[in-house]
């Protein structure tokens, strides 16, 4: 668990947690600044712009503020946070993708003129959107799995508690999030 | 083990993140096996492909701006929020009015005699029945925020081929791309967005 020095010893997240509830907004404070980079590296992944990640730190930081008096530590801070973020997440992803599909005459008109010729470099780029865009597209739930194993090497065993999943259909889904960013990649660079 | 076993494994020991027993009992079957070698050749490839893909870290004072822009957020929810005093006294007694108003006459409206029995009525409920009331028709606003940690999707990933159809039927597909998606989605009505909802609501949210 995360600590922070202090001159009364090093805080953990509970503890900061504990001094936010007894009325001190240092502890909420510190907490932003614990867990800030992780919160943004997680709507980043399942999103993808800055501005969206951007979006995705105010809005979990906000609800927790909000809910923090609530939180009951039955959990630890952080996998209670981590879903919470993965929640929010989801749900921009959700309202953005309806976005795109309304866009989605204009998208594929900008796809469509992005042709600079045969070159090594261009097409590695090419392969790399593709690819990206593989990721983007996983379905919700395998999105989680993929994200929290391949980006965030979480153990199974958290995992499970909190997706409340087998270990075993959590690993299935792994594979099986791996072999559908396979087949999308085949499938758009041929 | 077989094929149909092992493959979920694959991915781990292909990344180096699988226990040492699962790695070898996996390695074994490898050895023995075309189909399922060229499988981890294709996931390993795949696995340090994705790892190529770079994002570009915000810059660091990106990271100093977030706690100020966190509680000027926080600040501006407070502003718009109704006071706790309200939503602890006034709150309740207008809502037992509402309630007692509507078991007297069904009309709150109905004339002064009725609201001095209603007053009269008040009077005669306890603090605490007028909590109970009040408690049926109102939610606190802590509550609310600590839901959100659970919340379910208001609108959830779209099925893409299936709003495609939706706004295809109407032959606005054209329409709908010229327009700020903000304003698209103001604009398709109540049965779609019916629709598109409980078409959305199926995607999982962590709980």
């Amino acid at each position: 668990m995360a600590v922070n020095e202090s001159s009364h010893g090093p805080r953990t997240d509970l503890e900061l947690v504990e001094d936010f509830r007894r009325g001190d907004v240092t502890g909420f404070n510190e907490l932003v600044r614990r867990y800030q980079e992780k919160v943004y590296w997680i709507g980043r992944r399942v999103i993808g712009t800055h501005e969206d990640a951007d979006d995705v730190v105010q809005d979990v930081f906000v609800r927790v503020y909000g809910a923090l008096k609530g939180f009951r530590g039955e959990s630890g801070f952080y996998t209670w946070l981590y879903k919470i973020s993965m929640n929010v997440s989801l749900n921009a992803l959700r309202k953005k993708r309806i976005k795109d599909f309304l866009r989605y005459d204009e998208t594929e008109e900008e796809l469509e003129s992005d042709d600079e010729g045969p070159d090594s470099h261009v097409e590695q780029k090419e392969y790399e959107t593709i690819l990206q865009r593989a990721i983007e597209r996983l379905p919700p739930k395998q999105k989680m799995v993929f994200m929290m194993r391949y980006y965030d090497e979480m153990p199974y065993e958290e995992m499970a508690k909190i997706l409340n999943k087998s270990v075993g259909g959590l690993k299935a889904n792994y594979f099986h999030a791996l072999k559908k960013i396979q087949i999308y990649v085949k499938r758009e660079s041929h | 083990m077989s094929c149909r076993h092992i493959q979920p494994l694959l991915p781990d020991v292909v990344g180096g993140k699988s226990p040492a027993a699962e790695d070898s009992l996996v390695r074994e079957h490898l050895l023995h096996c075309p189909s399922c070698s060229e499988e981890a050749d294709r996931l390993r490839h795949l696995i340090e492909d994705i790892g190529r893909l770079t994002a570009d870290a915000p810059p660091h004072a990106y990271w100093t701006s977030v706690l100020p822009r966190i509680h000027s957020r926080i600040d501006e929810r407070s502003a718009g929020r109704i006071p706790a005093w309200a939503t602890r006294f006034v709150l309740p007694a207008a809502a037992a009015l509402v309630i007692v108003a509507f078991l007297v006459n069904g009309d709150i409206l109905n004339g002064t005699g009725e609201m001095q029995e209603i007053t009269t009525l008040l009077r005669g409920l306890s603090a605490e029945e007028i909590q109970q009331v009040a408690d049926l028709t109102t939610y606190s606003a802590e509550n609310v925020a600590v839901a959100s940690a659970d919340e379910e999707p208001r609108v959830s990933a779209a099925d893409k081929e299936v709003l495609k159809q939706l706004f295809e039927s109407e032959g606005q597909s054209d329409h709908y791309a010229e327009l700020d998606a903000d304003e698209a989605l103001g604009s398709v009505s109540a049965q779609e967005e019916d629709e598109l909802l409980a078409m959305l609501q199926q995607e999982p949210t962590i709980n």
